[in-house]
């Protein structure tokens, strides 16, 4: 027998860290007391450092085969305390189902898809009831007993016990194991019929909603296709062509039906929201499990099934439904406003459905862009913002992790407007990022039943007449190309038939949509400041341009050879959009006009983060807030966010993980080193949302102005290339001045950090357009796609340990000066304390890398072992120190590979060296 | 091991029923699971102490699980069944006081005879506080199995050289104790 109390003793002391708590639970996922004690340990810790190791908690959630239910309960527990906490973690673990798509049958899929359930009901569901029930579990039921009969002696053991038993109780093991093989074609028979029924549903359900219009195309479409591979994809449709239908039965409802449909449909939407995120993830589960016989048994019989749960829900749904023709709708809001008891739960519920639609809106723009030609983006990005403001805007949502950290923890920022101006597409073809600013007031929000807001807002959830314009349909519910980017499979999917079955119904949809808001906005008008007075001509420009859009997708991918005539379509349809695009925000035209000479670039820009030189972060939010009709408001705020969808955001957000433990190892060291904190929100496998850097500029840019500006000036008259001690002199002034001397000494100190960091996570693909400096003088590494065991090409442009260039030697006087002697210090002593404090990283890559696909862990098993090897942990301290200086700074010194790799750049991608 | 019969017959629910507290449905529910976990049907004392050692890793819960195991196994046939499991979990998790009591004095009266000399105690509720370690703080007057052994026979004044405590005794003990009863609550409607 095993003596813990070592152990316990490392639990309860003083020091005991999030990180090695993280590392014990790992190692304890199996031991149920050990396990329990831990988590409880993770509630004592601050909530940011919790949420900040989301990742890591879901990651053995997953990865361990585990008997405990004791970190999947805190996870729950804090997703419904914790609205962000709840949000991440739903992201995540979209994230999660998608890597794990291809093994359905795994233990780690049906963990994660048994806690998308639970956190959906959490997040969604205002009524919902949790999850306590005590399952018939053999162990917490032995230990029940055992610990009752133990009461007599020491009454105090239950305060240790309960929690642990009612933890564990709830357990929902499979009751079916190994069953013998007839059972398998009743489940099948089983899964068939819920399916059928949910299909059924939704059919009646469009009988009964739309009677003038049941578009028989789709539904035969979903009869053919159920089990074929498709399924996934003619189901869905289906539902978003009931969505639209049901918003254009609205219009022509008299009121009181009016609402009590609308609250019905707020249900229903919770619904569409949660499938419309995961439901195409789940399909797609789905249907590799319809096509392999063997073993999926298990899976269908024992657990909840997403898709039945769905399909019950919509049961119900229909079921209320029908019962609301027959009940008076005030009868009915009443039954259903008992029937939500805590109304903080529906304030909670419609936070959460708003933040995920929100974000949804911003991906699908993304998707959506991608389509289209490059020159029609930016116009196309524009009316899409403007829907979105039109639609969603102002809501009682923010965004979590990137918005700046609210006063106290009880408070929420609200979202107001998107400054649709200022919006611009970023580079690269596939994917099309873009760059957002976003109003909010700061500390506007909470979910405190009783303040007279959110009583409104109850109100307005239970009665229909909800007060703010978010309820109106989701610019997601739109039948346009959306999965497209999901995988390959689905490539199939846009061909020209299915668009013109698409392009008219969103046309009529759109349109009918607009009608139905300006109708409300008349009457919002009102208590409104007169803001929106030139709101019915923007928007019907949004809608031409978003037809445009929609023409040049099918253009686009109808796949014939372009002739003539269609290039000449595509020209005029680009031009007319280019027109339209500056004319979006509803603004005063006569400011608008003032406000213009300072330097409104409508163009695209080339590279992530590169603000123009002319315009820094304060005068940009000076101008927005001097155009914002909201910009009286003395808690306004502006945020910039980059939307970018990719496979690679998961291993980003790592990368920056890795970045802030490895600072604050530093820090906690007092070794004066510098490092940005780099904020990435996964918001699904492969979207996100990137945090700005506001005052900087990559090297790129610096060079590529600055070079540009000393030639028009004649300056430059060999047209040399600028360097970056230029730039510092034009920015900071003097080489002797003071602003310089600090300039260059925050260079020297992030330059060390940095320089650490990239030789020991071997964070590579480091050309100039990756690299920034702040206004400050900081040298900042952006865009973590490759590190550890990946690295572009395979070609080793990139050998030496980091970058340093002769450039960066230049900036701090040479190998000689004081500078250069700092630099090597702070590199040693950041090297050393991360070879006595580096076990922590090597077991957050050992947790992370296991069974992973992210393209840093392609050497599996090997990542970590490579990792710790770098840490040169054979040498004594001084070898150490001499290591850091004769082979890193040494190699990265008179490395050529780096400026090799920085021609190569430049004659690929035309970045600046 | 390859049982094939996964359910109850009649006769085993009609017996289970007249028993304990749970219908027809919850005992087949809970035959399933006990299977499921208990794949032979029958727990070893061995297996038990394993379970209890999981849930208890910072103490040792071994001789705790002698002295309960004894409880669980009436028919002293070595291994826990199904029934006797579901016999004590009614008794503990919806049993009424008076059979809450009387499942616990079982465990205390280590020779049947329905007396419990302050010895006996003293074993239990060392095995007690040897299988919850350090996670519980006791109270001051109740530090050692012993302070708290002789307190039990002092509530029910009674000399622990020579008395011993009977059935009726516990009763009276605990009837005068809110904290027992709580403690005796604790698992109140979550089974």
């Amino acid at each position: 027998m095993t003596d813990n109390s070592s152990l316990l003793e490392q639990i309860n002391a003083p020091g005991f860290e999030p990180l090695e708590c993280i590392d014990l639970i790992r190692r304890h996922s199996n031991d149920i007391g050990i396990l329990f004690h831990l988590v409880s340990k993770l509630r004592t810790f601050k909530y940011d450092d919790v949420e900040f190791l989301i990742p890591q908690l879901l990651q053995i959630v997953v990865t361990s085969d585990s008997k405990s239910m004791a970190l999947e309960d805190f996870l729950l527990d804090y997703c419904e305390t914790h609205s962000h906490f709840g949000l991440i973690v739903f992201w995540n673990l979209q994230a999660l189902v998608f890597e794990l798509k291809d093994s359905p049958d795994s233990q780690s899929f049906q963990t994660v898809r048994n806690m998308v359930n639970k956190l959906q009901d959490i997040l969604f569901n205002p009524c919902s009831e949790g999850f306590n029930d005590f399952k018939e579990n053999l162990d917490p039921a032995l230990v029940l007993c055992g610990a009752l009969a133990a009461s007599f002696g020491l009454p105090s053991i239950h305060g240790y016990t309960v929690p642990l038993i009612k933890s564990q109780g709830k357990q929902s093991k499979s009751f079916v194991f190994k069953l013998a093989n007839f059972q398998k074609s009743l489940t099948q028979n089983l899964t068939q019929k819920n399916k059928q029924t949910a299909n059924q549903a939704r059919l009646v359900h469009s009988d009964d909603e739309a009677p003038r219009r049941t578009n028989t195309d789709s539904e035969s479409d979903a009869v053919k296709l159920r089990y074929s591979e498709s399924s996934a994809r003619s189901k869905r449709k289906l539902i978003l062509t009931l969505v639209s239908e049901e918003s254009d039965q609205n219009t022509s409802d008299d009121d009181e039906q009016h609402y009590s449909r609308r609250l019905l449909r707020e249900m229903v939407h919770i619904d569409e929201t949660i499938e419309q995120k995961g439901i195409i993830d789940y399909v797609s589960t789905h249907k590799v499990l319809h096509s392999s016989d063997s073993g999926s048994l298990e899976y269908s019989q024992s657990m909840p099934d997403l898709l039945s749960i769905d399909s019950k829900a919509k049961m119900n749904t229909r079921n209320s439904r029908k019962t609301s023709h027959e009940l008076s709708p005030r009868e009915l809001t009443n039954r259903l406003a008992k029937s939500t008891s805590d109304p903080k739960k529906i304030l909670k519920t419609l936070y959460f459905k708003g933040v995920t639609e929100f974000i949804l809106a911003l991906q699908n723009i993304s998707l959506r862009l991608s389509q289209l030609p490059k020159e029609a983006r930016l116009s196309a990005l524009r009316a899409e913002l403007t829907i979105i403001n039109d639609r969603m805007l102002p809501a009682e949502i923010d965004i979590p992790q990137l918005l700046p950290v609210t006063s106290t923890r009880k408070k929420f920022h609200k979202l107001l407007k998107l400054s649709i101006n200022d919006a611009c597409v970023l580079n690269s073809a596939e994917r099309v990022p873009f760059l957002l600013f976003v109003e909010f007031l700061s500390d506007e929000l909470d979910f405190n039943p009783k303040s007279e807001a959110n009583k409104g807002l109850i109100k307005g959830a239970s009665t229909g007449k909800a007060s703010t314009r978010k309820e109106k349909p989701a610019l997601a519910a739109q039948p346009i190309i959306q999965s497209q980017s999901f995988d390959g499979i689905s490539q199939v999917e846009i061909d020209i038939s299915d668009m013109r079955v698409s392009t008219p119904q969103s046309a009529h949809y759109d349109l009918a949509n607009y009608n139905n808001a300006s109708e409300k906005q008349n009457k919002a008008t009102k208590s409104q400041p007169a803001i929106y007075n030139n709101d019915a001509t923007v928007k019907s420009r949004a809608d031409q341009m978003r037809i445009a859009a929609v023409m040049l997708q099918q253009l686009e991918s109808s796949g014939q050879a372009m002739s003539e005539q269609t290039i000449a379509i595509k020209e005029r349809i680009v031009q007319s959009m280019i027109d339209l695009q500056d004319q979006f925000d509803s603004i005063d035209f006569d400011k608008y006009n003032d406000l213009k000479s300072d330097g409104l670039n409508a163009g695209e820009r080339k590279l992530e983060n590169d603000f123009k030189l002319a315009e820094d972060w304060k005068s940009k939010k000076n101008r927005i807030r001097a155009l914002s009709p909201y910009g009286h408001l003395p808690n306004w705020d502006l945020c910039s966010v980059i939307v970018k969808n990719g496979s690679d955001l998961p291993q980003e957000a790592f990368a920056c993980q890795l970045i802030a433990i490895i600072s604050k190892i530093w820090f906690k060291r007092k070794i004066p080193c510098w490092t940005k904190r780099m904020k990435i929100l996964i918001t699904s496998a492969n979207t996100g949302l990137v945090e700005t850097i506001t005052n900087a500029i990559s090297v790129h840019s610096i060079k590529k102005s600055l070079t540009e500006h000393s030639i028009v000036e004649g300056e430059n008259v060999r047209r040399k290339i600028s360097t970056l001690k230029d730039y510092f002199v034009k920015v900071f002034g003097e080489e002797s001045s003071p602003a310089y001397r600090r300039a260059q000494e925050n260079f020297t100190k992030s330059l060390a950090s940095y320089s650490i960091i990239c030789y020991f996570l071997q964070i590579k693909d480091r050309h100039n357009g990756n690299i920034m400096i702040d206004d400050e003088g900081h040298i900042i590494h952006i865009d973590f796609g490759f590190l550890l065991s990946n690295s572009p090409g395979s070609v080793g442009f990139e050998a030496a340990p980091f970058k340093l260039t002769s450039e960066y030697v230049d900036l701090m006087d040479g190998t000689e000066s004081d500078l250069f002697q700092l630099f090597k210090k702070l590199c040693t002593e950041c090297f050393l304390s991360l070879r006595e404090e580096g076990e922590q990283i090597i077991n957050m890559v050992e947790l992370m890398q296991k069974d992973s696909t992210l393209p840093c862990f392609n050497n599996g098993e090997n990542t970590s072992v490579l990792l710790k090897q770098r840490l040169q942990l054979h040498l004594s301290e001084t070898e150490a120190a001499e290591f850091v200086e004769t082979v890193l700074i040494g190699k990265s010194l008179g490395s050529m590979y780096t400026r090799l790799y920085d021609q190569f750049q430049l004659i690929t991608q035309g970045i600046f060296n | 091991m390859g049982k094939a019969v996964s359910k109850l017959s009649k006769d085993e629910i009609k017996q289970l029923r007249d028993r304990t507290l749970f219908d027809k449905r919850e005992l087949q529910q809970w035959y399933k699971g006990f299977l499921r976990d208990c794949p032979s049907g029958q727990l070893s004392e061995e297996e038990f102490a394993k379970v209890f050692k999981q849930f208890f890793p910072f103490g040792d819960p071994a001789d705790y699980c002698h002295y309960l195991f004894r409880v669980f196994d009436s028919d002293n046939s070595k291994y826990v069944d199904f029934k006797e499991f579901i016999v004590a979990l009614s008794l503990t998790a919806r049993g009424d006081m008076q059979q809450k009591l009387n499942f616990t004095f079982t465990l205390y009266d280590l020779d049947g005879d329905g007396k419990v000399y302050y010895k006996d105690l003293l074993a239990v509720i060392s095995s007690i506080y040897k299988m919850i370690g350090p996670m519980v703080t006791m109270h001051s007057d109740e530090a050692t199995p012993e302070m708290r052994a002789a307190k039990l026979f002092a509530a029910a004044e009674k000399d622990k050289k020579t008395d011993y405590l009977d059935f009726a005794d516990f009763k009276r003990i605990v009837k005068a104790d809110p904290s027992l009863i709580s403690a005796l609550n604790s698992y109140e409607g979550l089974v």
